[in-house]
């Protein structure tokens, strides 16, 4: 059953975050009532004249840079042809042949070892509408119609679902690092069509079919072990592959063939006359080029090999962009990697993180983590403290040596003081006092406990534990 | 040049999503020889040299700058659907 081998191909959609669409000024955002971020441009009424937005175009050859395409310094638009209702105007505006990037690859880590996937194109395109299917007919919503897209084309280097996903998830990083899409699955963001085929080692490649439309991570493995399981029974079975458009579902994790006509895929390209050429000049593209930040694969082995962190730490903090930004500007100002990164994972990370959601929001800037650090570094709160200080600054400008004050939690590390108050607590209480002097050591956490009782906690717990056993020893 | 077939005419019509009846078909391929025979002449013409041309005119990076700008009235452009619902744009149903 096994020798077959698994040949994959990736189209990942992937939803540009502008602010307006890509042929109107209709805001782009997920959501709203139906139909309240249309116009007459983005709903297909006849006589209209689309204008490209050119943050969409920046956009997409910032992808292509990011992943070494060949940037065209001249690309066109084509009219796809195709009915159906998520498109009013009957055809898709996309490229054919002139696409913004050709070329470019990804490379990534999987089960241990680096691999490479090339990539063919990436074009611009408008995403098409919504629809929800109800008794006997369909209703659509155009908000989502006219959302800048790109369409990013694999070569069939893939071989099996754990690349397949863990392709995707570099593409989605590298995306959100480049701060063009936030790639958010829920909101459909970035899809991806599967076509995959099997193959004998030695023979030429199978018969392909195409699985459309999945929408997340999870769904692109399920559909392709479950492609990959029905094409072998197939095969075993002496039948044919049938070259088809399909669908997964994803409640019954199966996958369905469309019952399409064959003509359907004729999609009859012609060139755009609404729309007139894009050209680049290599100081255009030089200019988006060098605007690229450091992108999470580098960052990742920075974090390693410079930094001291482990693979694990690396990868969690490189999640997210934002996280990755914190950390790098919280460790500029001085504070150890180690120490910075724990915290960050711990604290930051659970604060922001909202259940279902992808991204993290980060709620403090570097300094005031670094504020954070070096405040407990110094002994002047504990870790426990801090979180109420992360608390009252979170989402704010106030600096962490304010909000300990404000909070009344500064330690009280004055060593006079202190000594004062732990003589007065032993001689109040003359039994353990004895008991420790005759050996007991765990009648020492009751003088510390008593004495952050006398200061309402704010006692550096190491220095009130050093300062209690000198003192009952003398 | 290639040759108008029933064949090329039938799927030219399920692409349109047109229903053409056996003598509309007939018709339509008495017509559509016609139309390419017009173009024949320019087969005779060498255009290895002529680059493709993307558009008519000589325009290029015709663009926006990307701001969100008022949201147009919903209820106009809803109005002039066939079918609607409140909010939404009814179409028979289109899936299984």
């Amino acid at each position: 059953m096994s020798d077959y081998i698994v040949t994959i191909g990736l189209e990942v959609h992937c939803e540009l975050k502008t602010e307006s669409k890509l042929f109107c000024s209709c805001v782009n955002k997920f959501g709203g009532e139906p139909n309240s971020h249309t116009c007459p441009i983005c709903a297909g009424h006849p006589g209209v004249m689309p204008v490209l937005n050119k943050k969409a175009v920046e956009y997409t050859v910032k992808a292509g840079c990011a992943i070494g395409s060949r940037i065209s310094r001249f690309s066109k638009w084509d009219r796809k042809n195709y009915f159906y209702p998520d498109l009013p105007k009957a055809w898709q505006t996309s490229q054919y042949d002139l696409p913004l990037c050709v070329g470019g690859e990804v490379r990534f880590d999987v089960g241990g070892e680096e691999k490479t996937v090339r990539l063919n194109r990436i074009h611009l395109e408008e995403d098409a509408g919504k629809l929800v299917h109800g008794a006997g007919f369909t209703a659509v919503d155009y908000n989502r119609c006219g959302v800048p897209l790109i369409e990013c084309v694999t070569e069939p280097d893939i071989h099996s679902a754990d690349e397949a996903v863990a392709f995707l998830e570099e593409l989605a990083g590298i995306f959100r690092y480049c701060g063009i899409s936030d790639c958010k699955m829920q909101e459909g963001s970035i899809r991806a069509d599967v076509n995959l085929s099997l193959s004998r080692p030695g023979e030429p490649l199978g018969t392909r079919t195409e699985t459309k439309n999945l929408n997340s991570f999870r769904s692109v493995r399920r559909a392709i072990e479950a492609e990959i399981a029905r094409q072998t029974e197939v095969l075993e079975s002496g039948g044919k592959v049938v070259q088809e458009t399909r669908h997964f579902d994803d409640a019954s994790g199966t996958g369905y063939g469309m019952r399409s006509k064959e003509d359907a895929q004729d999609y009859r390209y012609f060139p755009e006359p609404d729309l007139m050429p894009v050209v680049l000049s290599d100081a255009d593209i030089d200019a988006i080029a060098a605007s690229l930040p450091e992108l999470k694969r580098a960052r990742r082995a920075r974090y390693t090999s410079e930094l001291g962190l482990s693979d694990y730490d690396a990868d969690v903090l490189t999640s997210d962009p934002a996280v990755a930004d914190l950390f790098d500007e919280t460790v500029k100002l001085g504070a150890v990697a180690k120490k910075a990164a724990n915290y960050i994972m711990s604290e930051i990370m659970r604060k922001g993180k909202t259940e279902g959601e992808d991204g993290v929001t980060v709620g403090v800037t570097g300094a005031q983590l670094s504020d954070i650090l070096s405040l407990v570094e110094k002994g002047e709160i504990n870790l426990v403290a801090s979180k109420d200080v992360l608390d009252k600054i979170w989402q704010t400008d106030m600096s962490a040596s304010e909000a300990v004050d404000k909070l009344g939690l500064r330690q009280n590390n004055d060593a006079g003081e202190i000594e004062k108050l732990v003589r007065d607590i032993i001689a109040a209480n003359p039994g353990p006092a004895d008991d420790f002097r005759k050996g007991n050591e765990k009648v020492l956490s009751f003088f510390v406990g008593q004495l952050m009782k006398a200061t309402k906690g704010k006692t550096n717990p190491k220095i009130a534990g050093d300062l209690v056993r000198k003192l009952l020893s003398e | 040049m290639e040759k108008i077939t029933p064949e090329t005419i039938r799927h030219t019509a399920t692409l349109s999503r047109i229903i053409l009846s056996e003598e509309e078909e007939k018709g339509m391929e008495k017509h559509f020889a016609a139309l390419l025979r017009q173009m024949e002449p320019l087969d005779s013409f060498d255009a290895s040299a002529v680059p493709a041309t993307a558009h008519i005119l000589p325009a290029v990076n015709v663009l926006r700058e990307d701001r969100a700008g008022e949201p147009f009235d919903r209820e106009k452009l809803l109005a002039c659907a066939p079918e609607r619902d409140e909010n939404s744009y009814i179409v028979p149903r289109v899936v299984e």
